[in-house]
């Protein structure tokens, strides 16, 4: 099945002072696996909701393939949706759950077809069991196969992994990929987690009171963040002081490219990346370890330069000669930064 | 220390036990009476209670309460269900701020006695039966409002057991129209509240009397009080049978309930 186009256009939708939506405009191509990311109440849930009929928008329009469901019920929008809150049917198995929505298009044979489903999601053993008796990550994917089972035009998963422990996540959300590429459904998937936004999307929508702040492929929304808002938002940045240069922005002594041309005063605050900031023992060196933490293959350094805080990521081989009270040096890789607003 | 718990536990048991044969006699005493009451004639006045046409010809009224009780019950039980149903789930999904007013609402008739509450209905009637006749089935509409209040706790626990509006839009999204999320998703997840509810409703209206004596309607207990001028032992014997059939179906309600426990686990 290939996927279908879908156009938010100009989408408004308050909820009596908040402005949940204010003006969302959102193309996603066909067959494009879409996340959106943002912070609580900035309106990535309301979007999905007006996509699948389950909220009404203020104004703005919603098309499918062209065609304009801004009016039409959610029972007849054709899209297939995994929610944040386990939605089994609790008085069906897993088979019967996946065969609800072919059963009610009229399908007299559903039990193949949703088998299938089953199988496709890694549960094809689970068939008779009842949602209670499966585990979080069992349901989730039962509830993605009842989903795919009706064969939508667009796939919506509202935060589908967040009741779910880390370990099951990553693994649901590979899963997830997987199965979106091989099905080639246009979905939709609205999360809180930027790294599961940016592991699973072939192009993140971060979302800001009601509007899309920037939409771009995972490594362009971290790597050359269009906002300020995106750039602090989407990873970690250090807010580091410096001065506008012909150049770019001058901090702790490197000129750093700009991510957009800025205009205004000489000093500035440029968000850097902690994997940009590189520490060496130095005993001239200006900054002084404060902490340092292990993440896996990295490891994280707190460095106090002056009276600004610098966080690096580096390598953990190389944590052994960062002891907390070691003077260093702090250089920044000349990769493109943001300016705070 | 082992001693002093087991001790404690002993008394408590104890206690429990005494409380339970105290209760259990003072609810059995008066069943018991009944019983020897009713069977001082060698048990005639049970054969001709179980013999329906030999009843309808003896005490032709008895039969008509009846009758007249078991449709009120069956038609009140189905209207509130069709009103009550439908109504909070529309508005735990759309309507959420509205809902301790809707409980509210319904809780009304518990603090409104019936006599109260029959001078109220008194001037509706006289449009009732203006329009659909005196037929003691009418009594349903009063019926109703009667047990709103068992029957919305009842069903009000049932939607609260279950996250009506994830799955109603889990429905929706796949293609489900309103009737098809209340008949295919709603009503089987909260079978046991809606059992719970019918069968308090039939057995209010199974025991309710001032209602139907003031606005001059048949259902058993006016029969019974009619039955009890004439034959005091077929007037008990019809309340015993009458008592036994309540409990019968709070039993069936408790035991079905624990079944769908059981089965849930």
């Amino acid at each position: 099945m290939t996927g279908v186009a879908v156009h938010l256009n100009d989408l408004r939708r308050s909820f009596g002072a908040l402005h949940a939506l204010d003006g969302l405009d959102l193309a996603i191509q066909p067959g494009e696996l879409v996340a959106l990311l943002g912070p609580s109440g900035c309106g990535k849930t309301t979007a999905l909701r007006v996509l699948a009929g389950l909220e009404d928008s203020d104004s703005g329009r919603v098309l499918v393939d062209g065609k304009d469901i801004t009016g039409l019920p959610a029972n007849r929008r054709d899209m297939g949706m995994v929610f944040q809150a386990y939605s089994l049917f609790p008085h069906l198995t897993a088979l019967q759950n996946v065969e609800f929505g072919l059963k009610l298009r009229g399908r007299k044979t559903t039990a193949g077809r949703a088998n299938e489903m089953l199988e496709l999601v890694g549960i094809g053993g689970f068939a008779a069991r009842y949602p209670q008796q499966l585990s979080g990550g069992q349901q989730q994917r039962v509830a993605l196969a009842r989903a795919l089972a009706i064969q939508p035009k667009v796939l919506l998963l509202d935060e589908p992994l967040s009741a779910l422990d880390a370990k099951v996540r990553v693994q649901l959300r590979d899963e997830i990929k997987r199965i979106q590429v091989e099905v080639g459904t246009t979905t939709l998937f609205v999360t809180h987690d930027q790294e599961e936004a940016l592991a699973v999307a072939d192009r993140v929508g971060v979302m800001r009171a009601g509007q899309l702040e920037q939409l771009a492929a995972p490594a362009e929304i971290y790597l050359k963040p269009a906002t300020a808002f995106v750039a602090d938002f989407v990873g970690l940045s250090n807010r580091l002081p410096g001065r506008l240069t012909d150049g770019g922005v001058e901090v702790f002594g490197s000129t750093l490219p700009l991510v957009t041309p800025a205009t205004g005063g000489p000093g500035v605050t440029a968000l850097v990346r902690p994997e940009s900031v590189d520490v060496t023992p130095a005993a001239d060196g200006t900054g002084k370890v404060l902490t340092t933490s292990f993440l896996g293959p990295t490891s994280r350094v707190t460095v106090e330069v002056g009276e600004t805080l610098v966080i690096a990521q580096i390598a953990s081989g190389r944590v052994s000669e960062l002891a907390p009270g070691t003077p260093v040096r702090v250089e920044l890789r000349p990769v493109p930064v943001a300016l705070e607003a | 220390m082992a001693g002093l718990i087991a001790r404690r536990a002993r008394r408590q048991r104890t206690f429990r036990w005494i409380v339970v044969i105290l209760l259990g006699v003072f609810f059995a005493l008066p069943l018991i009476a009944m019983v020897e009451f009713t069977t001082r004639d060698g048990g005639d006045t049970w054969k001709l209670l179980v013999d329906w046409p030999k009843l309808s010809d003896t005490y032709p009224d008895l039969a008509t309460g009846i009758v007249a009780s078991l449709g009120q019950a069956a038609l009140t039980a189905l209207l509130m269900l069709v009103l009550l149903v439908p109504t909070a789930v529309w508005v735990r999904l759309r309507l959420p701020g509205l809902r301790r007013l809707v409980e509210f609402i319904c809780l009304l008739p518990l603090t409104i006695p019936a006599i109260v509450l029959v001078v109220g209905l008194a001037p509706v009637y006289a449009w009732v039966n203006y329009f659909l006749g005196g037929s003691s089935l009418t009594l349903t509409f009063a019926y109703t409002i009667l047990v709103l209040p068992y029957a919305y706790r009842s069903i009000d626990t049932g939607l609260s057991a279950i996250d009506v509006k994830t799955l109603a839009e889990a429905a929706r999204s796949l293609g489900a129209s309103w009737g098809a999320v209340m008949w295919k998703v709603v009503l089987p997840n909260i079978r046991t509240a809606v059992l719970s509810a019918a069968f308090l409703t039939v057995a209010l209206v199974l025991g309710e009397f001032t209602i139907a004596s003031l606005l001059h309607r048949d259902n058993l207990q006016v029969a019974i009080e009619l039955l009890g001028k004439s034959s005091a032992t077929m007037s008990v014997a019809v309340s015993f049978a009458a008592l036994v059939l309540a409990f019968v179906l709070l039993l069936l309600l408790s035991l079905f309930g624990e079944r769908r426990r059981k089965a849930a686990r």
